[in-house]
């Protein structure tokens, strides 16, 4: 007993030591309405950012350029973007090409189809071009190929000249989302949402080269002769490689749903979803080397040749630090945590001995990591105060079993791992339940009402049935919770919700001022499972709530 | 009867609620005054106790599964047998139920901590005048996945496969442990008491019965 108390108080010392980590932020700026979906970008002279959002009111979607002391130096709106613009912001260092010479520009797609260079000094538009809309228009990644940009459009690919955006050439794909764009040895790789690969010759021929069983929302990752791609289906996701000489296609390893945009390396890449993270190594073929947990959905960012960020999109978890060694494992590090941590879907940005942090509270946030905290954040004097209680009591159980006061050493014992029990119930809880749904997955029932716009096809849909009236909202994008979309829908109709937070989750009470016996929520004709927070939502999800 | 399925079970009519309530407490009189007579003052002990573990029920419900009332059921059960046990059980269920939520689930808890009741009574029997602690814990942690796996049946409908069933149970797991480990500081800091209060108790009733004897053999 004498022993056993001693070796746990150590332990607890550890744990204590390893949990407590929060840094200062140096400067934070409310950026207004919407989410920060995508990473910052840095230069010498500024951080460039955008906000998302589903836009309804008078209120747009903007690019920012903000000094490294957190004054505004420009910002735009797109009056015309309604959806959630989710394409990265491009920085190209000014250069010479072919068709002319152009300045440092931050290249920036938007959901309304626009493309467009701005100077990065002023935020002024040098050129832009205008590609098709359905619903929704560019989202993914551009890349650069010499002196021109490879766009992926909503439809197909375009390429345009970094000078004055005179168009080299346009083709059609397919439908994409977030389907950006690679470029190789002999031409251009895309993929859609049908699940097809493209490949685009430098003359803007394309040829479909391949089908995956799932959706293609990231752009694909080049290793040679090899190529990776995440294929997103409804309720979970495959990893696959693609043979480019043999033109062939072999598993690699079956993941979890809501796939992020995978990190490239030399070697190969790092993919990560709703269940976690996935170490990948390409030599004679691709191999899945080592895995992590943490529910990440969005973007992660190197931070050192060895070092990244993932952002977890969940209450108060931060972002992720992984080691990658050479072998391709990956080794969690102290997470970064600051006074905005929720959900997110954003890498921060390094620079220079600096992290810029943005998520879905829509607050960019300046961290200086080199530096020691001076003030503590949000939470962090909790932490200090339950690691100082929990490693007191421990001391205490070891110090009464030294003394043979056994029965009062059991007493504590057990009331300590009672509240370390309750403290860990509502994130062990809703994990194991994702883990035990997810591995039985029920069959899929469509719900979708023919009569529903098109346009809401491939978009998340929220139903009310109240007791005198349904009201429906579609064309949602980018909501990862039933939390999150719930929350939206209501906003859109008008709808006062109300919510009941508790240990255990969230939990809806009342819709439009009805609470009778209780709401229920079914997705895409399943019934809920988890508390609305924890509950995942797929981009095409069905979320019916319905009178228990 | 039922007016819809919820994320509870069955939403209950009026009438299937107060049919429900109506044959709980017929139930808990039946295991109360069947059998043999009790002294007065181990009923009033007892009726003390439901009302104490269920206010503490109440109080303690922000706390996720943490449930003061298994052990207690539990120690009822060896103590004063399972009858008793399981009209403790009753009777704790409706009346902090009637506090914090009644519907279909009262009576899946009803029967799980009657069946902690029956567990105490068959593995805990009072023999002698000290508390085993180490068997107390065992039953009183076993007891938390039995009432887990009751109160799961509360939630099955006629769409449910043994499978989800199952799933369901598993799912909850986590959930039992913490009623576990609930129920293991419960009987390290009110076991002691509850086993000396729930002697007296016995000791009052035996009590009796011995004066009743020699009044039988003087008369």
């Amino acid at each position: 007993m004498r022993t056993a108390s001693l070796v746990l108080t150590a332990l607890l010392l550890l744990l204590a030591a390893s949990t407590v980590q929060a840094s200062a932020p140096a400067w934070t700026l409310d950026v207004g309405p919407g989410y920060i979906t995508t990473s910052p970008t840095v230069d010498e002279d500024h951080v460039y950012l955008r906000t998302s959002g589903f836009w309804t009111g008078d209120e747009r979607p903007e690019v920012f350029a903000v000094g490294h002391d957190g004054e505004v130096v420009w910002k735009d709106a797109n009056p015309n973007a309604t959806q959630h613009d989710m394409a990265p912001l491009m920085l190209v260092d000014a250069g010479e090409g072919g068709c002319g010479t152009w300045p440092d520009l931050v290249l920036v797609g938007w959901t309304d189809g626009t493309f467009e260079a701005r100077e990065r000094t002023s935020g002024r538009v040098l050129w832009s071009v205008a590609t098709e809309v359905d619903v929704w228009g560019i989202t993914g990644a551009a890349a650069q190929d010499d002196d021109h940009v490879v766009v992926p459009t909503r439809s197909g690919m375009g390429r345009y000249c970094f000078a004055d955006g005179t168009v080299d050439f346009h083709v059609e794909t397919g439908l994409g989302w977030r389907n950006g764009v690679s470029v190789g040895d002999g031409g251009f790789w895309v993929g859609d949402e049908a699940g097809r690969l493209w490949s685009v010759s430098p003359n803007g021929t394309a040829n479909q080269v391949a089908t995956f069983p799932g959706s293609l929302r990231h752009a694909p990752v080049l290793l040679g002769d090899l190529m990776l791609l995440h294929a997103q289906t409804p309720e979970a996701s495959v990893l696959m490689e693609y043979n480019i000489t043999a033109k062939s296609l072999r598993n690699v390893a079956f993941l979890g749903p809501s796939p992020a945009l995978p990190l490239v390396h030399s070697r190969g890449a790092v993919f990560a979803d709703s269940n976690g993270l996935t170490s990948v190594r390409c030599d004679v073929q691709c191999t899945a080397v080592s895995s992590l947990p943490g529910r990440v959905n969005g973007e992660m960012a190197w931070a050192s040749p060895t070092v990244f960020h993932a952002p977890v999109n969940a209450p108060n978890q931060g972002w992720l630090t992984v080691l990658m060694n050479e072998t391709g494992a990956l080794v969690p590090g102290v997470p970064v945590n600051s006074s905005i941590d929720g959900y997110g879907t954003a890498a921060p940005a390094a620079f220079n001995g600096r992290l810029y942090l943005g998520n879905d509270a829509g607050v960019l946030v300046a961290l200086d990591a080199a530096e020691p905290s001076q003030t503590p954040v949000e939470g962090e004097e909790e932490h200090l105060v339950f690691a100082l209680a929990l490693v007191l009591a421990f001391t205490g159980v070891a110090l009464m079993a030294s003394k043979d006061e056994l029965g009062w050493a059991w007493r504590t014992l057990s009331l300590v791992y009672l509240i370390l029990a309750v403290a860990l119930l509502p994130a062990l809880g809703a994990s194991w339940t994702v883990q035990w749904s997810s591995s039985t997955e029920p069959e899929k029932t469509a719900e979708r009402d023919p009569a529903w716009p098109d346009a809401w096809l491939g978009t998340q849909v929220v139903v009310f049935e109240l007791p005198d009236e349904t009201l429906v909202v579609g064309g949602l994008v980018g909501h990862a919770t039933v939390l999150s979309a719930t929350q939206r829908a209501a906003e859109e109709m008008g709808v006062p919700v109300t919510l009941d937070n508790t240990a255990i989750g969230t939990y809806l009470t009342s819709i439009n001022g009805t609470s009778a016996s209780g709401w229920e929520y079914t997705l895409d004709g399943n019934r809920g499972t988890l508390a609305v927070d924890e509950a995942p939502m797929q981009s095409d999800a069905v979320l019916v709530w319905r009178l228990a | 009867m039922f007016q819809a399925v919820g994320v509870h079970g069955p939403e209950l009519t009026p009438f299937a609620h107060a049919l429900l309530n109506t044959i709980l407490v017929a139930s808990a009189f039946f295991f109360l005054f069947s059998g043999q007579r009790h002294h007065r003052f181990a009923s009033a002990g007892l009726a003390t106790l439901v009302v104490a573990m269920a206010a503490l029920r109440v109080v303690m419900q922000p706390l996720p599964n943490v449930q003061p009332v298994t052990v207690a059921a539990v120690l009822v059960g060896a103590h004063l047998g399972a009858r008793r046990g399981a009209a403790f059980a009753v009777l704790v269920a409706l009346l902090s139920n009637m506090l914090i939520g009644d519907g279909w689930w009262t009576l899946f808890q009803a029967i799980g901590w009657g069946a902690a009741a029956l567990l105490g009574a068959r593995y805990l029997a009072a023999e002698s005048n000290a508390l085993d602690m180490k068997r107390l814990c065992t039953v009183s942690a076993a007891s938390a996945f039995l009432f887990g796996l009751v109160t799961t049946l509360s939630l099955v409908d006629s769409g449910t496969s043994a499978m989800g069933v199952g799933l369901l149970f598993v799912q909850g797991l986590p959930y039992d442990a913490v009623h576990a480990i609930g129920n293991l500081a419960f009987a390290a800091w009110l076991g002691p008491s509850l086993h000396s209060f729930l002697g007296d108790l016995t000791v009052a009733e035996d009590d009796v019965q011995h004066v009743g004897d020699v009044h039988v053999v003087h008369g």
